[in-house]
């Protein structure tokens, strides 16, 4: 039973991570159709600049945070301005191939200016554990948590309550009319990706101290896609759902079959999902149409 | 056979790479020679991923992870059963297959975005599943393969190499074959609109799935080739990155062609030894070349060529189809005059209804086509006729009700299984094959009368190749009929747009339906474009007694061509009759311009 | 004069959907835009707006020249259109979806009051406010998309056969709304199938035909006028 709340909380504590990471790639897919696979990519930007403004800059810890999900969202939007924008009106095969080349070009890039070295994050907070209710629980992973769920409800408010947020939703839904009522397009793509880089960086800051930090632990990203897709990749709350549930499944696979196929697991789940309901648990069936 | 000049140049090209690369062995020292190797075992994978992707434009980027199955098979064949190595290649590149076809099966139903998922986590899971296979595979330390021997000899490395380019150059035949065989088209058709090949009775899930064992075939054939040549393999050569490397090969050289595999991974092989010790230069410079390559030249090398230096002038807009016409008046010999007399009804609808998430459609829609007749629908904006149409000819599927051909119940046929049995169509905004030639369009028109299979295609049969013949003359006939045999080679897209819709006629015909759908054929003609589609519906028509049920907004067209005309409004038969009758008709004349009280 | 269009052509694809089209809007007037599917209603007014570009752009709005304005642009000049088939932001509520309407305005009591006049001409939708707007039937969704056009203040609406699908009571119900906000002020240019509401309400109309103008004239002499109904239904 102790172990079984173990693995939910650490489960529930990678979850978190998916869905700030999830929700990026939902909020692009929505709004322009693209699988954004630099996404992971963007979260170990975040990590590395984390790291580099923490540890080597020596800043205080909030103003690493905020440094590095701030230059990741403006990173984000250059990249829609000179990657994707030109690719506009391509294929949606052309311009998901072209994230996939970015993220080569970011983790490539991190990897001769930083080199292929492992960096641990320097602990901020206590690694021992308290209980809770029984449970054992780090203050770590509990302020992981914490800081995830106010940043995912801080950007849903963003997303239901303002003007802007209401825009980008609206572009999601109906392009043309979104253009009808005044909504810039380009405008509305450079604050999608900005944010979705933004999400990915931070959870990629509030990842650092938990794992080893090296170039390739962007492909952690990639589980923040599949909890999306689980839980139904049109309809954001579905998708945070999904991505906590993620969390979980893969902790659970992981102690109760083999701890190294945690990966194969998810993506399992993945093509099970695909193959049975591809709208995801959460999202609503479509209509038969032509 | 005397070949055409561009041919003969082509032969020649092709015959002296082929002779140079063979000759290596003379002239190249060892490391030169390995990697002049490695290219030609990379063009095999690449060449597989043109096949999946550029050709039937299903998006593959796990490739590398087929090439792994390939690779770990062969030398588990190898090492742990002592199987012939040249047993153990095509062994792996089967089993390879085998997983390609299982993973195009979710593939059938989803979108781009998870075609891309789930092929990019099938790549990272093998890697996974190898890296973790302590007990044959060594995990991440990687196999030892023994040099391939042939009859007790070994043959590394000079001969080892002839071998390679000897095996390529079938391969590439043989995709050759498929692709310029009724398969290549499919695949492409497939590519350029599902709906127009489902309605010329392509099989998408079929195609499909084979595209993906085809390309998986390949890529396992290069894996397992790839053993023999490094005679080491661990996880590290099959991971992401490489799958993108052969994306970046093919869009490179051109993932639409055969010839641009090889010419990407020629030169993206050479670069990484150019860069060697480098490898984060090699990956940036590869993720750099690809997104310049996808904003600047997608079409890649030889797609850049081929633009540029092959004179095919666009024709412009604007262009009158009637005024540049030869009219063929001799029927095209295979669409025989069927029996004219028969007053049977060809196409029963009955209590046909339809909805689409609570919107009525169609509601109780009962219409008959009678043999050797031509019949219009015609309604308000809205009333349901296209919907119609879609049912007739298998893209939806109605609520209730029977549709009826000769007789026969078709209503849960699929779309594909429609066309054989004598169902063809046009489209409102055209759907045709826009990168294939008119003369290629219309050859998929005929796709469910030609038999061979895609083995008999690769192999070029004689009986492929007589069949292959036929059907081009067939094509050839049709095309001069419909007045475009002058444009038969030139692109479907560079058409003037009232002859891109005497083209989905021609294509239409050449199924040799014995119901032609015609969908707002003349939206958009002038008047003597209108004027000599009028006269082609009639030739049709009256030549070969087929039916036509026609969907106009055009009132000259319809009033004048129709036997019967039906009117739709709101989903709804509103009235049907002869031409006059239903233009004095006040009810019908109320639908379109609306009730006289405020 | 308000809106002009001087002899403008436009392609839909590779169709050429106008051919040289003239045509004016005076200021408070209704102008009705009529003739077949297919004829080029629909192309004329998203060339207006610029989602469709057109080759030669002379349009000018109350004399000053649009048509390379870029589209997002034009409802600040106070044009604003309400598209065939309605589109809506259909999962997003309908008080949300007015809102949108007014996404290119700041003033948030000029706005208020508009939204409380908005939900007096259409009071079903103050009732309904906070229903997802996919979820309304088609007559409560064409009113939505009629008020959320509304709700940018335009000078000049545009709307393409706004009763398509709609049950005649509705249709009433529409065309008096049009009336009366044509009342108040406000210069309408109506793209119609129901070419006889349409010639009622409205002073002045253009018949197309193959994306060129067929005919044109007033309204009342049109309704008269047999080579209308020709154009529709081929018939002499």
């Amino acid at each position: 039973m102790e172990l079984l709340s173990q693995v939910l909380i650490s489960g529930a504590t990678l979850g978190s991570l998916y869905a700030l990471v999830g929700l990026g790639f939902v909020v692009i897919y929505r709004a322009t159709k693209v699988v954004n696979f630099a996404q992971g990519e963007m979260m170990m930007l975040g990590a590395m600049l984390a790291l580099y403004f923490y540890s080597d800059l020596q800043l205080p810890y909030f103003l690493a945070f905020l440094l590095a999900i701030v230059l990741s969202g403006v990173f984000g939007a250059g990249l829609e301005r000179f990657a994707y924008r030109p690719l506009l009106n391509a294929p949606v095969l052309t311009l998901i191939l072209a994230t996939v080349a970015v993220g080569q070009m970011i983790r490539a890039g991190v990897r001769i200016l930083r080199g292929s070295e492992v960096s641990r994050f320097p602990s901020i907070l206590s690694a021992d554990p308290f209980l809770i209710a029984g449970v054992a629980v780090t203050p770590l992973s509990l302020s992981i948590v914490a800081i995830a769920v106010v940043l995912v409800c801080a950007f849903m408010l963003f997303f239901r309550k303002t003007r802007l947020g209401k825009g980008m939703e609206a572009t999601s839904e109906n392009r043309e009319a979104a253009v009808l009522v005044g909504i810039s397009v380009n405008q509305t793509f450079s604050l999608v990706w900005a944010i979705s880089s933004g999400l990915a960086a931070s959870a990629g800051v509030l990842l650092a101290p938990l794992i080893i930090i090296t170039p390739e632990m962007g492909t952690i990203g990639i589980k923040g896609f599949i909890g999306a897709i689980l839980g139904g990749f049109n309809n954001i709350p579905g998708a945070i759902a999904g991505c906590f549930l993620l969390g979980i499944i893969e902790n659970l696979g992981g102690v109760y079959i083999a701890s190294s196929m945690k990966d194969v697991i998810s993506f399992v789940v993945l093509v099970l999902v695909l193959t049975v309901k591809p709208q995801g648990i959460f999202g609503a069936a479509e209509g038969k149409r032509a | 056979m005397k070949l055409p000049p561009r041919k003969q140049m082509e032969f020649g090209a092709i015959a002296f790479v082929l002779g140079a690369c063979a000759s290596a062995p003379l002239f190249l020292s060892n490391y030169p020679l390995f990697v002049l190797s490695l290219a030609i075992v990379n063009t095999i994978a690449v060449l597989g991923l043109n096949l999946v992707m550029g050709y039937a434009g299903q998006i593959s980027l796990g490739q590398a992870g087929f090439a792994a199955i390939g690779a770990y098979a062969t030398a588990l064949l190898v090492v742990n059963l002592d199987t012939s190595y040249w047993l153990a290649v095509p062994l792996g590149a089967l089993l390879a297959a085998l997983s390609g076809y299982i993973l195009g099966l979710p593939a059938l139903r989803l979108g781009p975005l998870y075609v891309s998922m789930v092929t990019f986590g099938f790549g990272l899971i093998v890697v996974i599943i190898v890296q973790n296979w302590y007990e044959l595979a060594n995990g991440p330390n990687g196999m030892i393969v023994p040099p391939p021997v042939f009859f007790g000899r070994e043959l590394f490395p000079r001969e080892f190499h002839v071998a390679i380019v000897a095996i390529a150059a079938v391969l590439f035949l043989l995709a050759r074959n498929i692709v310029d065989s009724k398969h290549g088209r499919a695949f492409i058709a497939i590519r350029e609109s599902e709906i127009a090949a489902r309605g010329m009775g392509v099989n998408l899930p079929h195609y499909k799935t084979t595209a993906f064992a085809l390309g998986a075939f390949y890529a396992g054939l290069s894996g397992g080739l790839f053993a023999g040549l490094a005679q080491f393999i661990n996880p590290d050569a099959f991971v992401f990155p490489v799958s993108i490397l052969y994306v970046t090969m093919g869009i490179l050289g051109g993932i639409t062609t055969l010839v641009g595999a090889a010419i990407g991974s020629a030169m993206l092989t050479a670069l990484p030894e150019l860069l060697r010790g480098a490898a984060e230069y090699k990956d940036f410079l590869t993720g750099l070349l690809l997104l310049l390559l996808l904003i600047f030249l997608p079409n890649g090398i030889v797609g850049f060529v081929r633009q540029h230096f092959t004179g095919v002038l666009p024709a412009k807009n604007g262009q009158s189809a009637s005024g540049r016409v030869a009219t063929h008046n001799v029927l095209p010999t295979t669409l025989q005059p069927r029996g004219r007399s028969e007053n049977n009804p060809i196409l029963e609808v009955e209590n046909l209804s339809v909805s689409f998430g609570g919107l009525k459609a169609l509601q109780n829609v009962n219409l008959t086509i009678r043999s050797n007749e031509i019949l219009s629908v015609i309604g308000p904006n809205g009333a349901g006729k296209t919907t119609l149409f879609n049912l007739i000819s298998g893209l939806n599927r109605p609520t209730a009700g029977r549709i009826l051909l000769d007789g026969a119940d078709i209503t849960g046929m699929s779309a594909h299984s429609r066309a054989p049995l004598g169902i063809a169509r046009t489209f409102q905004n055209l759907d045709l094959f826009g990168e294939m030639s008119v003369l290629d369009n219309v050859r998929v028109g005929a796709h469910t009368r030609l038999k061979s299979s895609l083995l008999q295609a690769a192999l070029r049969t004689k009986a492929e190749r007589v069949e292959e013949a036929r059907y081009c003359d067939v094509a050839m006939d049709l095309l001069r009929f419909v007045g475009l045999g002058l444009y038969a080679s030139q692109k479907a897209n560079s058409l003037a747009f009232g002859h891109q819709r005497l083209l989905e006629i021609a294509r239409a015909l050449a199924s040799a339906p014995r119901l032609l759908l015609l969908d707002e054929p003349a939206a958009g003609l002038n008047s003597s474009e209108l004027d000599f589609l009028m006269d082609l519906i009639r030739r049709i028509h009256k030549g070969f007694g087929i039916s036509v049920l026609l969907i106009g907004h055009t009132m000259r067209l319809v009033m004048t061509l129709s036997n019967r005309v039906v009117v739709l409004d709101h989903g709804v038969k509103l009235a049907e009759g002869l031409p006059a009758e239903i233009q004095r008709n006040s009810r019908v004349i109320e639908a379109y311009l609306g009730t006289d009280d405020a | 004069m308000m809106l002009e269009l001087i002899n403008v052509n436009a392609y839909y694809g590779r169709i050429q959907a106008l051919k040289g089209i003239s045509l004016r809007v005076d200021e408070g007037k209704i102008v009705s835009l009529l003739g077949a599917n297919g004829a080029g209603k629909t192309t004329t007014v998203r060339t207006i707006v610029g989602l469709n570009r057109s080759t030669a752009n002379d349009i000018r709005f109350e004399g000053r020249p649009i048509g390379r304005i870029q589209p997002h642009k034009i409802v600040r000049l106070g044009i604003a259109m309400v598209p065939e088939r309605r589109e809506l932001f259909p999962d997003m509520k309908v008080i949300d979806n007015l809102e949108m309407g007014a996404y290119s305005r700041a003033n948030a009591d000029e706005l208020r009051r508009d939204l409380d006049w908005t939900y007096s001409l259409f009071p079903v939708l103050a009732e309904r406010r906070k229903n997802r707007a996919g979820a309304l039937s088609g007559g409560q969704q064409q009113m939505l998309a009629i008020g959320r056009a509304l709700m940018s203040h335009p000078r000049l609406l545009l709307l393409d056969e706004p009763t398509l699908g709609l049950a005649p009571l509705i249709v009433k119900q529409i065309f008096a709304t049009l009336q009366k906000l044509n009342q108040d002020g406000m210069t309408i240019l109506l793209i119609e199938q129901n070419a006889n509401q349409a010639l009622k309400l409205s002073e002045y109309s253009y018949i197309l035909e193959n994306g060129q103008i067929a005919l044109e004239g007033k309204s009342a002499v049109l309704s008269a006028d047999p080579t209308v109904q020709r154009s529709y239904l081929g018939a002499t």
